[in-house]
């Protein structure tokens, strides 16, 4: 680009960002995103310091909230870490995520007299299975295909059949017979996952947070640059360079599959916390959890570290919206784009560097 | 003689990921009118960078159109207002696969409406005109085989009508007979006072066709021949083929390097009959046996484009052997995985760096890349792993702030040095078989003269090792046995005593083997 003899152009970086500075980054992209929002909230009327400084009150009150948001945000945002470091953009999360919630709730609905002990786990199994099969087919296509770009469209392809297949179920199998509105029927009892008393705080908390410290310790933790596993390699080598991985005799085929089958579980695990710990029965809409989640990870740096505090960040961004009363609901879905948008623009920072050039 | 095209002290450099090449350098070449002027020359001699100055400003250097200098700053203006036309090698870039041929001519059509049906027409008149052969118009691109792909880059080039044509390798996929049809194509247009480049590095078609002859030899002019004065003097054709190939090749001293005289051992690596296709489907190994044996390098010689990328991909198990069978120490591995072969004690140094390292991740992580899958469990075994790329690190003397650095802030001899460490590290004395293509270009002084001791080092060890290079003297200097590629088949294999300069070079621009021995007898 060239404004008045000088060029202006992008190089890659030589020396990645890390550690602080990454952080930096990664907040500043924020603080950012966060002023042009407040921009829209001006045109709408509001002070928008007042209204982030209402957001931060709200979420003081209701902490037990946020972090029952963060439990489907942190299981998507570590699920979508893992392909999303092997190149592999699984932005269909979402999907599976619908697909978690209808497995745990036909489980439910199939096998209402089980005891809870037997129930609950069986959710979370059948759900983490058909979560993975239906992300199988972007392994295929990206994986087989002679297609670089099937991840990105498969996937978000697949939300759809997800949504309209969630559609028909509430609307007439599963429809509630009692109000005859359109949603399910209440999850029955045993179903349902037990909460921390008092909060609505359900315990698969534990497990998931049990599943980010795993993931960090096995396939993301390097010492002295050795990650702990030979996947946790290969997923890097892939992801930097997959011809490289290939010349050494790493197969592309294996690590999307296991990373994508565990993403789409990851998100279906998610779905089965929403279903059977927050809303206990099924409606036409998602909470739009698998997009977000995209955000949760990158913002997080795909470390699972960084994704337990980026997963609280978006779980507060949430709750906080609690607080915008008086407002437009769209406002409040373009408040959170605005956000996520700029999050994911930080990661073109990460890669290139502007540099500027006098023309002689 | 009315020169109609003059290209003055024309520079260019490339800079590529840690590699600087000067592609052209002080080029000086003029065209006259009417002319078939054979730009003669290796792979990599600068010959295409030359002729693309027409199209895209060199670096410096001035270019004058019938006796007025011109600005060609883009290739628009050159094919409208210069009358230039040029027919590009790379076909997959040249032309667009998905769309007809139609399609692919249309963006050379005059005026503001487009008909295809016009163009489809004028397409078929024009085919006939120039006897290019039947193609369909209506054809799509990816469809066509690699000569009817060349016949209509060659027509999108003619349709224009140009003034100076400019051929870029247009045999490369044509038959025999079809050669023929082109030269006696290109004589008529040169009858009618078109001027005409062709671009080649086969030695029979600069003799046979053209009026001069210009040849480069790393991005310089070697020297410039009347074809005619030429075969005057040097009395037969096989004469002036011999003194040609000579220009060609250059007359480098061999290195100075440790050579043990060491007997072959028994054959490691047995190639049979194979036969591959590239990527756009084409067959460009034709058949080809080879033999790799222990305590031995056997070279394989070349202009780069005559199969010996797919020959390389096809043993490696990158790409598919149509037919043929590949048997490393008696087991056929012509069906198994990249895996597998690695397994076997393969160790590859690719041309393409990109293949072999991840310019973005630490040394340490490079190193490790064949030795990570040596422990049994899932887990990489921490200490041995430090231990081994520290040795390696000190061992290869490679230079970097810390082995967690990253590759990309390496020197390009460095990075080479990671790669050489690592592969050469892979097995040791007799179990090593290792494939280096190219494993010198564009390094400094030092490093290829390590690389190269290196490779003669694992040769007393004990490995077998197949060397490709374009580069003649490295061949000649390190190897045991020199098979000669020439459009996918081995003209010959020579041992170390047979091999001169020439008669590879001889082999290399496609003389036949009977011919050439006769040369050499």
């Amino acid at each position: 680009m060239k404004i008045y003899g000088t060029e202006i152009y992008f190089q890659k970086r030589i020396d990645p960002i890390t550690g602080i500075k990454a952080v930096f980054v990664r907040i500043s992209f924020l603080l950012l995103g966060l002023g042009v929002a407040g921009l829209i909230f001006l045109f709408n009327g509001i002070n928008p310091i007042q209204a982030y400084y209402d957001m931060i009150q709200v979420n003081l009150l209701l902490i037990p909230n946020t972090i029952a948001r963060f439990i489907p945000l942190l299981a998507i945002g570590i699920g979508l870490a893992v392909p999303f470091k092997t190149r592999v953009d699984n932005i269909g999360a979402e999907g599976q995520y619908i697909i978690g919630m209808l497995t745990a709730a036909g489980t439910a609905f199939l096998f209402p007299d089980l005891p809870a002990i037997i129930l609950i786990p069986l959710m979370f199994i059948n759900s983490f299975i058909l979560g993975a099969i239906w992300a199988i087919p972007v392994v295929l296509f990206r994986a087989k295909g002679g297609f670089q770009g099937a991840d990105v469209v498969v996937s978000f392809l697949l939300v759809f059949p997800a949504l309209y297949l969630m559609e028909w179920l509430v609307s007439d199998p599963w429809r509630d017979p009692e109000t005859g509105f359109t949603y399910s029927s209440l999850l029955p009892v045993n179903a349902r996952i037990p909460k921390i008393p008092g909060t609505p705080i359900y315990i698969s908390i534990f497990l998931v947070l049990a599943i980010a410290l795993l993931i960090y310790y096995y396939l993301f933790r390097t010492v002295n640059g050795i990650p702990k596993t030979k996947l946790g390699y290969e997923i890097n080598v892939l992801g930097k360079n997959p011809l490289a991985g290939r010349v050494a005799g790493m197969s592309f085929f294996k690590v999307i599959l296991i990373t994508m089958t565990f993403s789409g579980g990851m998100a279906a695990i998610a779905g089965v916390g929403e279903v059977a710990g927050n809303s206990l029965r099924l409606g036409v809409k998602s909470q739009g959890y698998g997009f977000t989640g995209i955000a949760v990870a990158y913002l997080g740096g795909l470390n699972p570290l960084g994704i337990i505090v980026s997963a609280l960040f978006f779980a507060a961004l949430k709750v906080g919206g609690l607080a915008l009363t008086g407002i437009p609901s769209t406002v409040l879905q373009l408040f959170s784009g605005i956000v996520i948008f700029f999050v994911l623009l930080s990661e073109f920072f990460f890669r290139f560097t502007i540099k500027s050039r006098k023309l002689s | 003689m009315e020169l109609v095209l003059e290209m003055k002290e024309i520079c260019k450099t490339f800079y590529g990921d840690g590699i600087v090449v000067k592609a052209n350098d002080h080029v000086n070449f003029t065209l006259r009118k009417g002319e078939i002027h054979a730009l003669l020359g290796e792979n990599g001699a600068g010959k295409s960078t030359l002729v693309n100055a027409l199209f895209f400003p060199p670096d410096s250097g001035v270019i004058l159109i019938n006796r007025k200098e011109v600005d060609l700053d883009n290739p628009l203006t050159a094919i409208k207002d210069y009358k230039l036309a040029i027919a590009r090698q790379d076909l997959s870039k040249s032309l667009i696969e998905r769309h007809t041929v139609a399609e692919n001519i249309l963006s050379f059509s005059e005026g503001f409406f487009l008909s295809i049906t016009e163009i489809e027409r004028e397409i078929k008149k024009a085919l006939q005109k120039f006897d290019l052969g039947d193609i369909n118009p209506k054809a799509k691109v990816w469809k066509l085989s690699g000569g009817e792909k060349q016949r209509v880059e060659i027509l999108k080039a003619l349709i224009t009508n140009p003034d100076i044509l400019i051929l870029d390798e247009p045999t490369a996929m044509l038959t025999p007979p079809e050669i023929k049809s082109l030269f006696n194509l290109l004589y008529q247009l040169k009858s009618k006072g078109v001027s005409i480049v062709v671009i080649t590095h086969h030695l029979e078609e600069a003799i046979n066709f053209s009026d001069r002859i210009t040849v480069l030899r790393h991005g310089k002019v070697v020297e410039t021949l009347e074809t005619e004065k030429m075969r005057d003097h040097r009395g037969n054709e096989n004469e002036s083929i011999r003194y040609l190939a000579s220009l060609m090749v250059g007359k480098d001293v061999l290195y100075n390097l440790h050579r043990e005289t060491i007997h072959s051992g028994s054959i490691v690596v047995e190639i049979k009959d194979a036969i591959v296709n590239n990527d756009m489907g084409d067959t460009v190994v034709l058949g080809i046996n080879l033999k790799l044996k222990a305590n031995s390098i056997l070279g394989l010689a070349g202009i780069s484009g005559n199969g010996q990328r797919e020959l390389i991909e096809g043993l490696f198990r990158w790409r598919n052997l149509e037919s043929g069978k590949i048997i490393i120490r008696g087991k056929d591995i012509t069906n198994k995985s990249i895996n597998e072969v690695r397994k076997l004690g393969v160790a590859y140094i690719p041309e393409d760096r990109q293949k072999a390292l991840v310019f973005d991740l630490s040394v340490r992580d490079n190193l490790m890349l064949n030795s990570y899958k040596l422990s049994p469990s899932f887990f990489i075994n921490y200490s041995e792993i430090v231990s081994e790329t520290e040795a390696l690190i000190k061992q290869y003397n490679i230079k970097a702030t810390s082995p967690l650095s990253p590759v990309r802030s390496l020197s390009g001899g460095n990075r080479q040095k990671v790669v050489v460490a690592r592969e050469f590290s892979l097995r040791k004395g007799k179990d090593l078989i290792l494939i280096a293509e190219n494993p010198t270009f564009g390094l400094d002084v030092g490093t290829t003269q390590f690389v190269r001791e290196e490779l003669l080092r694992k040769r007393a060890e004990g490995a077998a090792i197949l060397l490709v290079s374009s580069d003649l003297t490295e061949i000649l200097s390190l190897c045991d046995e020199i098979a000669v590629i020439y459009k996918g088949k081995i003209m010959g294999v020579l041992t170390r005593e047979e091999a001169t300069r020439e008669n590879i070079g001889l082999m290399m621009g496609g003389a036949n083997l009977s011919s050439s021995k006769e040369v050499l007898a």
